[in-house]
């Protein structure tokens, strides 16, 4: 059940007892709606990425039965006549507003799909990132205008699209990305409540802020700042979400777990030998900022000072090895290897005890998830060059199987203690 | 934040008849740029190469190579350090003709030196080394006391490197291609080139 459901939930229980005023429960019903999907929406955007996926195809065959300018033509009409019939129902006669949202949808792939016969016309480039922000530039307007989810999305997939697929260096594309997304994408999803593109906004933000890492380096695909890139941002993402949860954000839960993801896959190399040993080397990371280590120790000093430093904090630990940048010559590599490794193991348990004593459901999911992956990383770190191999994988198989049942158990019966608030 | 469902009616006409227009306008400037090209440019004849001998068709379009998408720099002038430059750089190639065909007698970043000339605008993405030479000019290209291969090639990227054709005529213009037998008519005007034709001399 999610958070608003538990929520309305509870407003009628708090109004029983007196706790609230009947005008507060109605600001919060409000604030944190239910958002119900109909059938009738579900079946009608499914109809419209049908119908657009299938004109896009049609043009994309370069039938020969009609002139190019036929063909634009009928596109042009195509869309003008989606985005009519859209506004028409949704706004005019206000009778089917949701079959008249798909259309506006509609509208908008079929724009695409003009941006995309218009290229196959004159052999312009087949996976150029321009025809993806042309496209996003013509629905960005659509999704405010309409105040639309859908078209939002598309705009976003599309952004996101244009900086992947040009590959650029660092200059005015590479910077114009963010500020579009901020300016443009991120507002929008902020004013409608809307998770999933607020997370597709973030997700964005992960991948540009771990390439900017690599290239302000001067160095092309440098794993080692890739990692460290992505801790130094989910510590971000993580202080910030902090801080937004004292106000009750609508997103807290997505974040978060793409903040212990983040740590997880951002720390778990350097519980490996051989990562750490290249790590702790001599080389061109002694070079890198050291602004978030800095930045840390202060973090983790300021806490204590307010006496606000708790166990929901201790993610901040994994951000520490970049202090081995400071003092790579006190570090011997075995030592290091199995405090990484211990610390690995408790952050994951602490993610699990979080996830259960907060009663968030996703983060539970997640953190079993990560439990899940660690042991089977750790069973091919440790055994896979101690055990022969048929045995190796045939104990990997058992183990697997007989944990996978367990763990499936303990989830079940743990989340349905958590629905009816029971966490002890 | 005030819904468009909530805009008095003709308000909300305005706006959504100026969305309309705003991406016909988008559609309108992609075919005015192109159409310039073609209605003001010069015609040019390449000679396409194949680019890979296993297979060049990739879904309903065929990539097309050129003699001088990998640019042997011995062979023409360039006023900048190959080894200098930059991923995705803009260079100019500038063309002159060769036979039946047009080719390059000059690569460079300066378009002060592009006057009344017909050129190319391409990316530079990385040298490698050229191919084999007599054993003399090897040994010239190489920086004195390097054992290093002298980077005397250019990789380029071009606007003109794709073609699409008709569903199912792919695999017979590949054919053509690895015979040496297509040549593509391209529109070349202040740079900006579009592929008119593939031909067949």
């Amino acid at each position: 059940m999610s958070f608003n459901q538990n929520l309305q939930k509870e407003l009628d229980q708090w109004l029983k007892e007196g706790l609230i005023s009947p005008d507060t429960a109605e600001s919060l019903r409000k604030r944190y709606p239910i958002t119900r999907r109909s059938m009738t929406q579900t079946l009608a955007v499914l109809g419209s990425i049908l119908l657009g996926v299938g004109v896009i195809l049609f043009f994309a065959a370069n039938w020969e039965g009609m002139s190019q300018a036929a063909k634009v033509l009928i596109v042009v009409l195509s869309f003008t006549l989606a985005y009519s019939s859209g506004y028409y129902l949704t706004y005019i006669r206000k009778y089917y507003p949701r079959v008249g949202q798909a259309l506006i949808f509609l509208g908008s792939i079929l724009y695409g799909a003009a941006i995309w016969l218009i290229a196959q016309i004159f052999h312009l480039e087949a996976e150029a990132g321009m025809g993806f922000f042309l496209w996003y530039l013509g629905v960005i307007p659509a999704a405010w205008l309409f105040n639309s989810s859908l078209n939002l999305a598309l705009a976003t997939v599309n952004l996101i699209a244009w900086f992947l697929s040009g590959k650029y260096p660092l200059g005015l594309p590479y910077f114009l990305f963010p500020l579009l997304l901020g300016a443009t994408v991120l507002p929008l999803a902020v004013l409608k409540r809307d998770r999933l593109n607020f997370t597709a906004v973030v997700v964005a933000a992960y991948i540009w802020f771990i390439t900017l890492g690599v290239k302000l380096a001067r160095v092309n695909y440098s794993f080692h700042l890739g990692l460290l890139s992505l801790l130094i941002l989910s510590v971000f993402l993580f202080t910030v979400v902090k801080r937004l949860s004292e106000k009750g954000f609508f997103a807290e839960n997505f974040l978060l777990a793409l903040v212990f993801i983040g740590l997880f896959v951002g720390f778990a190399p350097f519980s490996f030998q051989d990562f750490l040993r290249e790590y702790t080397a001599n080389n061109d990371l002694h070079q890198f900022p050291y602004l978030p280590a800095v930045l840390l120790i202060l973090t983790v000093l300021v806490k204590i000072r307010d006496k606000s430093l708790n166990f929901t904090d201790l993610p901040l630990l994994l951000f520490y090895p970049l202090i081995y940048l400071f003092f790579p010559l006190l570090s011997t590599n075995m030592p290091l290897l199995i405090l990484n490794n211990v610390l690995l193991f408790v952050y994951t348990i602490l993610v699990i005890f979080y996830g259960y004593q907060m009663r968030r459901p996703i983060i539970f999911n997640l953190s079993l998830l990560m439990f899940a992956a660690l042991v089977v990383m750790k069973y091919f770190d440790i055994f896979f060059a101690l055990m022969p191999r048929s045995v190796f994988f045939m104990s990997g198989g058992v183990l697997l199987l007989g944990g996978s049942i367990i763990l499936e158990n303990k989830r079940r019966n743990i989340l349905k203690a958590m629905e009816r608030g029971d966490t002890k | 934040m005030m819904l468009f469902r909530n805009y008095a009616k003709e308000k909300r006409t305005i706006l959504f008849i100026s969305l309309i227009l705003l991406q016909v306008l988008i559609l309108a400037m992609m075919v005015f740029n192109s159409y310039t090209v073609i209605l003001w440019g010069e015609e040019v004849l390449f000679q396409v190469m194949p680019i890979d001998p296993r297979s060049l068709f990739q879904g309903d379009y065929v990539i097309l190579s050129y003699p001088f998408s990998n640019l042997d720099l011995t062979k023409v002038e360039y006023d900048f350090d190959p080894a200098a430059i930059s991923y995705q750089e803009r260079v100019y190639l500038v063309l002159e003709p060769d036979g039946d065909t047009w080719g390059p007698v000059m690569i460079t970043k300066d378009k002060s030196k592009l006057k009344g000339k017909t050129y190319l605008e391409a990316k530079a993405l990385y040298t490698m080394p050229g191919m084999p030479e007599p054993f003399e000019k090897t040994v010239e290209a190489r920086a004195p006391g390097s054992n290093e291969p002298a980077m005397t090639v250019l990789r380029l990227k071009l606007s003109i490197e794709q073609f699409f054709v008709p569903e199912g005529k792919g695999k017979e213009i590949e054919e053509r291609i690895k015979n040496g037998d297509i040549y593509a008519n391209v529109a070349i005007y202040k740079g900006r080139a579009r592929v008119i034709e593939l031909i067949n001399k």
